[in-house]
């Protein structure tokens, strides 16, 4: 055991400059990640935020009074319904996109054209939300918005779509806009996958007569889907955050409104909301504790399927 | 490896020097000076006080209000409350509502707050009491009036700020003329003489809007204020928009109110006609309806009553001939306006607070009478003069834009301080348009103060339920105002009030009936011995 320690010791001191390094990522690590999670605790307190941070360790505990508030809540049911709609809607619809595009990217022959599809596709990730919901503003505004203005003079329709203010547009439009801004920085994980196959089994199909889509069925597709798997699993443990593309958050806060509310607010907005706005941060840890459950939940479950089906999985 | 050395040991020795200079500039801030006021007198009195080698103290004031006009302490008029009371002012403007929770929870706040969030700050752990420090530090004139001190007590028997735009009845008696300010609409002048429409009576409202809307089909018939949305219908109307209502002696939610289904309904009428946008109920920024105003965009505005000669000043700016007319009669049968608040906003001096005498003597000559006048009119000579009456006349545009206002940093700094006299006899020989409605309006303010002494602990079980039944009104009401028949609004209207049932408005009538009797018997006995 002493002489062990004596040669971790060592080695440490022969790499003190790397580990040095890598202690300081753990620091971080634990620092903004493991300590604050001591925050959980106010989910079970009532806590009063004239207490300070203090407070956190001398509120008196309610038990699961927070957590049974909002499961009784009237805007539970909503809540949950547009969380989950939101996050399906995105992890069905946007997932594929990025691997599309990858390939469809990769088949490109012109080398100057592939270029500029990669770029114009992966500049938007760039772009804050907030500008995104700016510009979305400019396009789609119900009055001044270049795309009624094009679709009421072209006769098509009689006056503007409300795309942003209707709840039955919310949806579509968060999952629409979702896609334009990460599914081409998402395609480069693809790409780099795809440029890792070997070329000699496409020179070896094509010359057993394979077409372009059996090479993309045969080939390509089964040569990236141990990235395509880890990164199904990333997005269903950030399933509830909006998955790969992310930005639920982001996109409910900044384009959710009074109009579109029954459609746009989401569990992460309301605890936000019940947290930063009215003070009850007990009762938003609860919520977001429910939440953070559900997504460690899904992480689990989402692995034990790749396992079993691809004998491939995170841990 | 040695360079390395030599240059870290330089960067440490830099920041333990920028450290130490920092904590330098906050001991030499900590000079104690004494001011004394006259309260209420108009004489000036003040010496400003300086530390022992020539600097002034200084002080940081968040002011809770992201649309606040201002951010710097800067202008004339500002320096001049600087050299009276020898302190300098660093401003910190919220940049959205979620601010000062985060700052109170964490400790970290400046060392005066200002903010209308009497349930976070009004409380012994986050604030300093006055009447506390008004022991500590007898040198400093300390004298509000009581009924001040008891319209903001706190739980614990201590008031923290004296909440702005409140001012007890004695005070109203010494002024004939004391107007009241509150929402206001405003139409296009030059549309409504082209037209011939003249608005005499609220049914004259479909008239106006079906025939702009006929003439001018690209214009915006009528926008509405993020903020005071559609109050001066309901105070034609009769109506209040939000607490408590007195019915017979007892206090019933405002959901209740006779009529309030009636409002509901014109509002949705007018937006199914077209007048009203969709796109309006997702304003959240009071620009918005002054961009599409000032732009020509909207021939109407639900707004606030000095917007009209707000905007009017910004559309002179931009060289337009069209102009705002603001309805300054009262055409409702009905109209009612409530005024029930005791003191909205106040100033706060926090546990943070590295020097409670500065701040102290800051408060004791902003809540003066000459402190809260200097704030909110300018400098007496150059920027107003008195009459005999003691009301003002302004050498500027009292409503002017801001860019009127800013450079010398007018009006604003004083909406932190206010009380109600020095905004109600503010306008009081002015023929603005503003002042006139404000006169005409003032006939039907209904008053008291009682009901806004009913105010929730925070997180107690009131105050979850007063925050649900909010945040469900603004959601449902724009599904009211925005229902495809009348038939759907009305449902929608009931649901809502199911809703607010649900949620526990009983609890609160229950609350409010339970504490009333005993707070207006209280608060009577208060100005009965002034």
């Amino acid at each position: 055991m002493h002489k062990k320690c004596n040669s971790i010791g060592k080695q440490f001191t022969r790499q003190w400059e790397l580990q040095t390094v890598s202690l300081l990522g753990i620091g971080y690590l634990v620092l903004f990640s493991y300590i604050p999670m001591l925050g959980i605790i106010l989910a079970f307190k009532s806590y009063k935020i004239s207490s300070g941070i203090g407070g956190i360790f001398s509120s008196k505990w309610v038990g699961l009074k927070y957590f049974q508030e909002f499961v009784t809540d009237y805007k539970f049911c909503e809540l949950l319904r547009n969380t989950l709609v939101l996050s399906s809607l995105k992890l069905v619809l946007a997932f594929p996109v990025p691997i599309l595009l990858a390939i469809l990217i990769s088949e490109c022959k012109h080398k100057v054209f592939k270029r500029v599809i990669q770029t114009c596709s992966y500049m938007p990730n760039f772009i804050s939300w907030i500008l995104v919901s700016g510009i979305a503003a400019v396009l789609f505004s119900e009055t001044s918005g270049v795309i009624n203005q094009l679709l009421v003079k072209g006769g098509l329709t009689s006056k503007g779509i409300p795309f942003l203010t209707a709840p039955g547009y919310f949806w579509g439009m968060s999952v629409f806009l979702s896609i334009w801004k990460s599914s081409g920085w998402w395609a480069i994980i693809f790409l780099a996958a795809i440029s890792g196959i070997d070329s000699t089994l496409y020179e070896a199909a094509k010359v057993d007569g394979a077409g372009r889509l059996q090479r993309i069925w045969y080939i390509t597709l089964p040569g990236i889907r141990s990235s395509v798997v880890t990164v199904l699993i990333l997005s269903i443990g950030s399933f509830l955050g909006g998955g790969m593309v992310g930005s639920n958050f982001e996109q409910s806060f900044l384009m959710g409104n009074a109009v579109n509310n029954a459609t746009s607010e989401i569990i992460q907005t309301y605890a936000f909301k019940m947290g930063m706005s009215e003070g009850r941060f007990s009762y938003a840890t609860a919520v977001d504790f429910i939440q953070s459950l559900v997504s460690i939940t899904l992480v689990i479950i989402s692995n034990r399927i790749a396992k079993h089906f691809n004998e491939e999985g995170l841990f | 490896m040695k360079k390395g050395n030599v240059l870290a040991g330089i960067l440490a020795a830099v920041m333990l020097l920028s450290t130490a200079c920092g904590s330098m500039q906050g001991t030499s801030g900590e000079t104690v000076g004494t001011i004394e006021n006259g309260g209420n007198s108009t004489e000036t009195e003040n010496v400003a006080s300086s530390g022992e080698n020539g600097s002034r103290d200084k002080l940081t004031i968040f002011v809770d209000e992201s649309w606040w006009p201002y951010d710097t302490w800067e202008g004339a008029v500002p320096e001049e409350f600087s050299n009276r009371v020898g302190i300098d002012v660093e401003i910190i403007r919220a940049a959205d509502d979620n601010q000062l929770p985060l700052m109170v929870s964490s400790g970290d706040m400046a060392d005066i707050v200002c903010s209308s969030r009497y349930q976070f700050m009004a409380d012994g752990e986050v604030s300093y009491a006055l009447d506390e420090l008004a022991e500590q530090y007898p040198d400093i004139t300390w004298d509000p009036d009581p009924v001040f001190a008891f319209v903001n007590q706190a739980e614990d028997g201590h008031y923290y700020t004296i909440g702005c735009g409140f001012s007890p009845d004695s005070d109203y008696e010494a002024y004939d003329s004391i107007l009241t300010e509150g929402p206001g609409f405003m139409v296009r002048s030059d549309i409504m003489e082209e037209l011939g429409l003249s608005i005499d009576s609220l049914d004259d409202l479909d008239t106006v809007f079906a025939a702009v809307q006929e003439a001018y089909p690209d214009m915006i018939t009528t926008d509405f204020n993020c903020i005071h949305k559609f109050g001066w219908l309901m105070n034609q109307m009769g109506l209040k928009n939000n607490g408590y209502v007195e019915n017979n002696g007892k206090l019933e939610w405002y959901l209740r109110q006779d009529g309030l289904l009636d409002y509901y309904k014109k509002v949705n009428e007018w937006y199914r006609k077209g007048y009203i946008r969709t796109e309006n109920f997702a304003y959240t920024s009071e620009d918005d309806t002054k961009e599409d105003c000032v732009a020509g965009q909207a021939f109407a505005n639900f707004g606030y009553d000095n917007h009209a000669d707000n905007f009017n000043t910004a559309i002179a700016a931009n060289g337009d001939d069209f102009r705002f007319q603001l309805i300054t009669e009262s055409i409702g049968e009905n109209c009612k306006v409530y005024n029930t608040g005791a003191g909205g906003r106040g100033l706060y001096i926090t546990r943070s607070c590295k020097n409670t005498e500065a701040a102290f003597r800051f408060l004791s000559y902003a809540y003066s009478d000459e402190g809260m006048k200097l704030l909110m009119w300018g400098i007496e000579g150059e920027d107003y003069t008195l009459d005999e009456q003691g009301y003002p006349t302004f050498t500027y545009d009292f409503q002017g834009d801001n860019s009127v206002l800013q450079p010398r940093g007018l009006k604003y700094w004083g909406w932190l301080v206010h009380n109600a006299i020095v905004t109600g006899i503010a306008e009081a020989t002015s023929t603005s348009q503003t002042a006139e409605a404000r006169k005409n309006l003032t006939p039907y303010v209904y008053r008291n103060p009682v009901i806004g002494l009913i105010r929730f602990e925070t997180d107690s079980d009131e105050a979850v339920i007063d925050s649900k039944i909010k945040d469900m009104v603004t959601n449902q009401e724009a599904a009211i105002l925005t229902a495809d028949s009348e038939a759907a609004c009305e449902k929608a209207f009931y649901e809502m009030v199911d809703l607010a049932e649900q949620l526990g408005m009983s609890k609160l009538e229950e609350y409010a009936n339970a504490k009333y009797p005993q707070l207006k018997a209280e608060y009577d006995k208060v100005v009965a011995e002034n």
